[in-house]
């Protein structure tokens, strides 16, 4: 068939760490990289401009939002959510079909679909894998996810394993629906919830289809990090070297560092714009809640070494003015968030390159855990690829 | 730092152009004070507010109110209002009225209520001028707070009063900062003058006059006639800065009688209805009378929703040169932040070409022409709206 329009360059690699140039449509992104989550064509407050100026490569949208308001028709007649947005660099769109199990009540799985009720006018709707191929081919992002059949990472028993199936057979719909395969990528998601077994017998069928890239799917659902990092690894360790993957909802600053070590190359979260609303800032310490008291007389910026707008204007002190209270409070610490997010990865990408990454992954936990208190899975799973702390 | 105010020759007119100039910052006017909530201009970053078009220095209007409940941190700060701020490169002007909502504040003999997130708190003149010493604006307005139109002569005199032992007050503790005189009295004339005369002892140690206690229910002919007769008055090189009122026409008619600044919510306002500017208001386009535009333009409308054009084409804002009314609608659609950032910088940047544009027509010896034409062409899409909406 068609070459898809991607290319994946390696240019470092530490252990199973790897810094790459990742070449899609719109943009050439460098990788392991954190793509910030723009829901509904927005990250909370910030401009396109805004997301240029602070360096973001692959932006997400969401397919089930972005399927309401505007809708398919409204993408099609402007032209694609990159137009639409105005964010001339690449995007990134999910199923849907995560959003509508967690977000709606009535949402049930059947071989169809993801059958639902709507929440607009009560009718039931499916969402099938050609619904969501044909909505993400409207927004036309860089990259569409496939539709999955996504479980809770804590179900056990037959459902994960029907579910993990089912998204094998969705899986071929997927490709066959895919009306702009010279445009737009199609990454497969691993599935088969915590058993190594299912995993593998997914990763097979799904590397035999050959995708350009590869989601690791149904973690970050509260499951113990445990069992979290062990997937990561089986599936960082069986799906190809020479292609893209990524760590579908996963961006917390630790986690971001292990998975990167464990080979993963891709991260999404709405954790940093969302915390920043609440008025908490990322540093290299961990998080500062700004509302606290104890910033109120605090002149000092942020972080002292950050180099975005907001560090070099303004102060905490008066960021506790205005952090969760007013408007410009949170789209000041969005900006730093995401800046927090894209320099952490371009440190992590630079060490890998410079052959200092171990170094740089002990700094890290040494900023982050004074206290020699980091948390045991994370240096397990380091451990697992020979960086010992 | 003390300020100069210049003011162009304008034989007969009673507008004119003017350059505020304090240390290194110049400032043009008649032109109009942003709003601000905390101190900072509302949805605009550092970066977005100095790349609004137009204008490279803007002027601010500090809300007492809100810097009275950081003055402590400020005093710590000790590197001044505009730094903590980020704002250093604009003039800042402490106010009392809130110009994006009328509230008649409560006063005695020596002191007025300050309505703040925490409740009531009274400032005497005394505590005043400590806050005034430790927030250190470029321009301060003297202690007073306005009063209704209709209010009663009984209050009104008692607000003229107190002001002017305030005012007199306010400049013997010398607090270095370039000061405002307020004229109060509500709707009595005899008031009014009272004011004046007291507020005209000081004349020369004050940089300008707040003309107080308008946009509160009184009739645009009322308001106009009032000015007249008290601008007459003024000292020609004192700045008038009129607050709480701010529509196009009102602009235009209180630029006509010598109104230098305004403070204004108005461009905000707009915003917050999810309303874009778009009336006409260069002379070249109020001249051409062909083409039927809208004021302004709602984008919660639905008739936007596949709209991929700017809110106005040639537009020098952010906004109109990056994003479609499509994509402001779908914002306001989805109660997304950003549909009020991209409003905020169009309506902003809408007004502040208006005023560009007013200070070009009074400087080329055209502003009774551009003022004719520009209420003629309001009025006429005006009619042309309604009958449209029957
Ligand atoms: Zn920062
Ligand atoms: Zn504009």
């Amino acid at each position: 068939g068609v070459i898809p329009p991607l290319q994946f360059e390696i240019i470092g690699k530490w252990g199973k760490a790897r810094a790459s140039k990742l070449t899609l449509p719109h943009h050439v992104c460098s990788t392991p990289m954190f793509m910030p989550v723009g829901t509904q064509g927005t990250v909370k407050g910030l401009t396109s401009q805004q997301l240029v100026d602070l360096n973001c490569g692959v932006v997400l949208g969401n397919t089930y939002h972005l399927g309401h308001r505007p809708g398919p028709e409204v993408m099609d007649s402007v032209g694609g959510l990159h137009k639409f947005m105005n964010y001339p660099r690449a995007m990134l769109t999910d199923s849907g079909g995560f959003q509508m199990v967690s977000l709606l009540q009535l949402a049930e799985i059947t071989e169809q679909g993801v059958q639902f009720q709507s929440p607009h006018d009560g009718s039931t709707m499916v969402l099938t894998p050609e619904l969501s191929m044909g909505i993400q081919n409207s927004i036309g992002a860089d990259i569409m996810m496939a539709l999955d059949d996504v479980v809770s990472s804590t179900t056990v028993g037959p459902r994960v394993e029907q579910a993990m199936y089912r998204t094998l057979r969705w899986i071929d719909r997927c490709i066959k629906a895919h009306k702009k395969p010279e445009t737009q990528n199609i990454f497969a998601i691993v599935q088969g919830g915590l058993d190594s077994r299912l995993r593998e017998i997914c990763m097979e069928g799904l590397m035999a289809r050959e995708f350009p890239g590869y989601a690791i799917g149904g973690l970050s659902g509260g499951e113990s990090k445990d069992m979290f990092w062990r997937v990561v690894h089986q599936c960082t360790s069986k799906l190809p070297e020479n292609k893209p993957r990524y760590l579908m909802g996963v961006g917390y600053a630790l986690d971001l560092v292990v998975c990167s070590a464990l080979g993963v190359d891709m991260f999404d979260c709405v954790f940093p714009s969302r915390t920043a609303r609440f008025g908490t800032a990322l540093v290299a310490s961990g998080s500062l809640n700004l509302k606290s008291s104890e910033y109120s007389t605090d002149f000092t910026p942020i972080d002292s070494e950050c180099q975005c707008m907001v560090c070099k204007n303004y102060t905490k002190a008066y960021l506790h003015i205005v952090a969760g209270k007013e408007a410009i409070g949170g789209q000041l610490l969005t900006y730093h968030n995401i800046h927090y997010q894209m320099s952490l990865m371009s440190q992590i990408r630079q060490s890998i390159i410079d052959q200092t990454f171990p170094n740089f992954v002990k700094s890290f936990i040494n900023k982050q855990y004074p206290n020699n208190d980091c948390p045991q899975w994370a240096l397990d799973a380091l451990k697992e690829v020979n960086i010992i702390i | 730092m003390t300020s100069t105010f210049k003011i162009s020759d304008n034989k007969d007119e009673k507008c004119r152009v003017g350059t505020l100039e304090i240390g290194e910052k110049s400032y043009l006017t008649p032109s109009f004070m942003l709003y601000t909530k905390e101190g900072s201009p509302i949805n605009l970053t550092k970066d977005l507010l100095n790349q609004l078009p137009h204008e490279k220095t803007h002027s601010l209007q500090l809300l007492f109110s809100d810097l009275f409940q950081f003055t402590d941190v400020l005093e710590k700060f000790e590197q001044g209002v505009h730094k903590f701020l980020a704002l250093q490169d604009h003039l800042l002007f402490l106010l009392i009225r809130d110009s994006s909502s009328f509230v008649e504040a409560e006063f005695n003999d020596d002191s007025i209520s300050v309505t703040t997130r925490k409740g009531k708190t009274k400032i005497t003149i005394q505590d005043y001028i400590k806050l005034v010493k430790v927030i250190k604006p470029d321009f301060v307005t003297s202690l007073s707070v306005d009063i209704a139109w209709e209010t009663s002569k009984k209050k009104a005199t008692k607000i003229v009063n107190s002001s002017s032992i305030w005012l007199e007050k306010f400049l013997e503790a010398n607090t270095g900062i370039n000061t405002f005189g307020v004229i109060q009295g509500g709707k009595f004339e005899d008031l009014r003058m009272k004011s004046l005369q007291d507020l005209l002892k000081n004349k020369d140690r004050l940089v300008g006059t707040i003309l107080s206690g308008f946009g509160t229910g009184e009739t645009n002919e009322e308001r106009n006639q009032l000015i007249n007769k008290l601008i007459d008055q003024l000292p020609k090189e004192h700045v008038k800065l009129i607050s709480g009122v701010g529509s196009p026409e009102e602009i235009l008619s209180l630029v006509e009688l010598g109104i230098d600044l305004f403070s204004t919510n108005y461009p905000n306002l707009m915003t917050e209805w999810g309303n874009a500017l778009t009336f006409k208001y260069k002379m070249n386009e109020l001249k051409n009378n062909d083409n039927q535009e809208e004021n302004k333009i709602n984008l919660w409308d639905s008739k936007f929703v596949i709209d991929a054009t700017p809110i106005i084409k040639g537009c020098e804002c952010f906004t109109c040169i990056q994003h479609t009314k499509a994509y402001i609608h779908h914002l306001l659609n989805t109660h997304e932040m950003l549909a009020e950032v991209l409003l905020t910088i169009h309506n902003v940047s809408h007004y502040l070409g208006f005023f560009e544009e007013i200070r070009r027509v009074i400087k080329d010896s055209q502003f009774s022409e551009y003022k004719k034409l520009f209420l003629e062409k309001r009025i006429q899409i005006n009619n042309n709206s309604n009958s449209n909406d029957n």
